[in-house]
């Protein structure tokens, strides 16, 4: 089947992440500057405004009491002299002195420059007028100065009552407005942070799923890959004992019975020869090669593929394994057997008898002994394969082990079963392989 | 006297051609028949019946000892001598309790084979030097007298298959599965498939199914 190149997931994830870091970033600052904005219009305006009414409401007070006093003195029903006023009058002057210069330092934003100084004129024209008053009264003309309350100087009060109120309106239209500007930038700041929330899940959303989905196609190319290669490796091995079966079969058989055929034709040929016979030993010296090539074809045969194998089957031929298998290397092996083996198919009796090979030759090789325990175990559903040594034990590192190892892990995967290498505790190796014997089909 | 009258059995016809030169070179001999396979072999012996046959051990179809076997229950007189590649106990144990009388190995015909044949015509038994006969081998078990195929055909009859499904399974010819039948059944010394059955599970060869049996 088609394999698409695995991708990297780094570019999607690296997009993902820039985007949710912009979204945030871009949140950031402009909820910065909503705060900004916030605390200029809390602080600025609206506590300015109401400190500016405070004072504003402060001179409206003096200019009302003001009104009272000049109200006694127009109508004259007090028993007290004008002049009496005068005290109260520079009382309430100093505290309007102080009230206004509070209020010009904390004139609101909404305050034009023409309406303070409207108001500074208007109450300068209206001291103006007090002082000719109380020029008025000091010269005793006590008629002209009443009159002068009830013209002038009631209508510069009067203008300065109206301009005071209106400043006040004008502060309290400006709270208002500015209460309404907080309350649009708090909901605009919500809407902000919930689109924020969307775009930050949104972000990681993909990402993760893309990641995800990544992994989950990554996992599934390594489970096939893996497939494949035990697919091939089982393949590989199958072939191997084909071809060996082949070879085994073809160098018996030909060449063998070749030889065979040569060997009786000459053994024929050398017996109608009269005993000393010119050429006599000469046959008998080929028909030695001829046997001793038979021999060694047999031997090669027998190496590739034991017809013992075929014929006796797993148990029989392990026997005869190990038998020979001490006469060539000169190692002394311990055998125990134990329950009765049943058939036992071709596979799985081939794949148990090279890793039998396999285990005693790792032994010749790295155990560095002379001695070693095979121990067979069988049941109608599974056989047990055990060879043991106290040698020099499994190296340290795994890929010491070699192909042989890796080929014997094959075999036992091949034939459903498991293997273990495992290290004796007093020194050595053991080798423990188990392979069911059920799921064996009618074809060997 | 009359001439010995001999069947060669032998897949390689090269072999056979040796084989018959070397015999008709003795005045004693008389070479009336060859065989390729081991069914063709049982064959030509009923039809020729043969004094002495000369049998390769490795045959298609039907091995020499299989063929010996069914050869020598029909014809219990006959002589045969197995020639083989192979040194292994377990052949020369099971050869000989097929009830051949020689067994020499091709790779050495040191022996002479016309002799040795005279030798099994005048009753007496060969043995290639090397080899251990069967006296003197560990007394194996009946079972472990079973070749892999007649292992493998138990395997199948215990499990309820007749003839015909063996031999469709194995893709051999019925009349060849019921050779092996007969064959471990007589090395088991059991007349019965019943009692077949029973001696496999007792033996632990196989384990009772779990649940009911299956309707047939």
């Amino acid at each position: 089947m088609a394999m698409m190149p695995p991708r990297t997931p780094t570019l999607i994830q690296l997009l993902g992440l820039l985007v949710t870091l912009a979204a945030v970033g871009v949140f950031s600052i402009f909820t910065l500057r909503q705060v900004e904005q916030l605390r200029r219009l809390g602080s600025d305006i609206v506590d300015r405004n109401r400190r500016d009414s405070l004072q504003l409401i402060r001179i409206q007070d003096d200019v009302a009491q003001l009104g009272l006093a000049l109200r006694d003195m127009a109508e004259g029903a007090e028993p007290y002299p004008l002049e009496a006023y005068r005290p109260q009058f520079q009382r309430i002057r100093e505290d309007l002195q102080n009230a206004l210069e509070l209020e010009a330092r904390l004139m609101p934003a909404t305050r034009t420059p023409a309406q303070q100084k409207l108001l500074e004129t208007v109450f300068g024209r209206f001291w103006a007028v007090v002082d000719e008053l109380w020029q008025l009264a000091a010269e005793g003309r006590t008629e002209a100065a009443r009159a002068l309350i009830r013209t002038r100087i009631e209508a510069e009060r009067a203008t300065l009552a109206t301009l005071i109120s209106r400043l006040l309106i004008q502060n309290n239209e400006a709270e208002a407005a500015a209460v309404e500007e907080i309350q649009a930038i708090h909901s605009k700041v919500e809407r902000n942070l919930y689109a924020l929330l969307a775009a930050v899940i949104a972000a990681i959303l993909i990402t993760g799923s893309l990641v995800i989905w990544h992994d989950r196609r990554m996992f599934a190319q390594v489970a096939l890959l893996s497939e494949q290669r035990k697919e091939l490796a089982g393949q590989v091995i199958r072939v191997q004992e084909d071809l060996f079966r082949t070879l085994a079969r073809e160098l018996h058989d030909e060449f063998g019975q070749v030889l065979t055929a040569v060997g009786m034709m000459l053994l024929r040929v050398e017996k109608r020869l009269p005993e000393g016979a010119p050429g006599r030993e000469d046959l008998r010296e080929v028909r030695e090669i001829a046997n001793q090539t038979l021999e060694r074809v047999r031997g090669m045969s027998q190496m590739l593929h034991p017809p013992v194998l075929d014929d006796y089957g797993l148990e029989r031929s392990i026997e005869w394994y190990l038998g020979q298998f001490e006469k060539q290397t000169g190692m002394r092996v311990h055998y125990s057997k134990e329950g009765v083996a049943p058939w036992i198919g071709d596979t799985v009796a081939i794949h148990m008898y090279r890793i039998l090979q396999e285990s005693l030759n790792n032994v010749v090789r790295h155990a560095g002994v002379k001695e070693a325990w095979v121990r067979v175990r069988y049941s109608p559903e599974k056989m047990e394969l055990e060879v043991e040594d106290h040698g020099a034990g499994l190296p340290d590192k795994p890929q010491e082990s070699g192909l042989g190892m890796i080929g014997m892990r094959e075999r036992a995967e091949l034939l459903g079963g498991r293997i273990e290498f495992r290290r004796r505790p007093g020194g050595g190796t053991v080798v423990h392989v188990e392979a069911p014997l059920r799921a064996q089909g009618g074809k060997g | 006297m009359s001439k010995i009258r001999v069947l060669l059995a032998d897949d390689h016809s090269l072999v056979r051609k040796g084989f018959r030169r070397m015999l008709e070179d003795d005045p004693d001999i008389e070479v009336v028949g060859e065989a390729a396979t081991g069914p063709q072999a049982v064959e030509e012996a009923e039809r020729l019946k043969p004094q002495v046959i000369v049998m390769d051990l490795a045959m298609p179809e039907l091995d020499g000892i299989q063929a010996a076997s069914q050869i020598l229950r029909k014809l219990p007189e006959t002589g045969i001598l197995m020639l083989s590649m192979y040194s292994e106990d377990a052949y020369v144990r099971n050869a000989f309790a097929a009830g051949v009388k020689g067994y020499l190995l091709k790779n050495a015909l040191e022996v002479d084979l016309p002799y040795a044949i005279k030798e099994i015509a005048a009753g007496r038994t060969v043995i290639a030097p090397g080899l251990t006969p069967p006296s003197q081998q560990e007394a194996p078990s009946d079972f472990e007298k079973l070749t892999q195929r007649e292992r493998e055909v138990l395997q199948h009859i215990v499990q309820g298959r007749s003839n015909k499904e063996i031999a469709a399974i194995l893709g051999l010819s019925v009349n060849t599965v019921a050779v092996h039948r007969a064959n471990l059944m007589q090395a088991l010394g059991i007349h019965r498939t019943a009692d077949l059955v029973v001696y496999a599970i007792k033996k632990g060869l196989v384990t009772l199914p779990e649940g009911p049996l299956p309707e047939k």
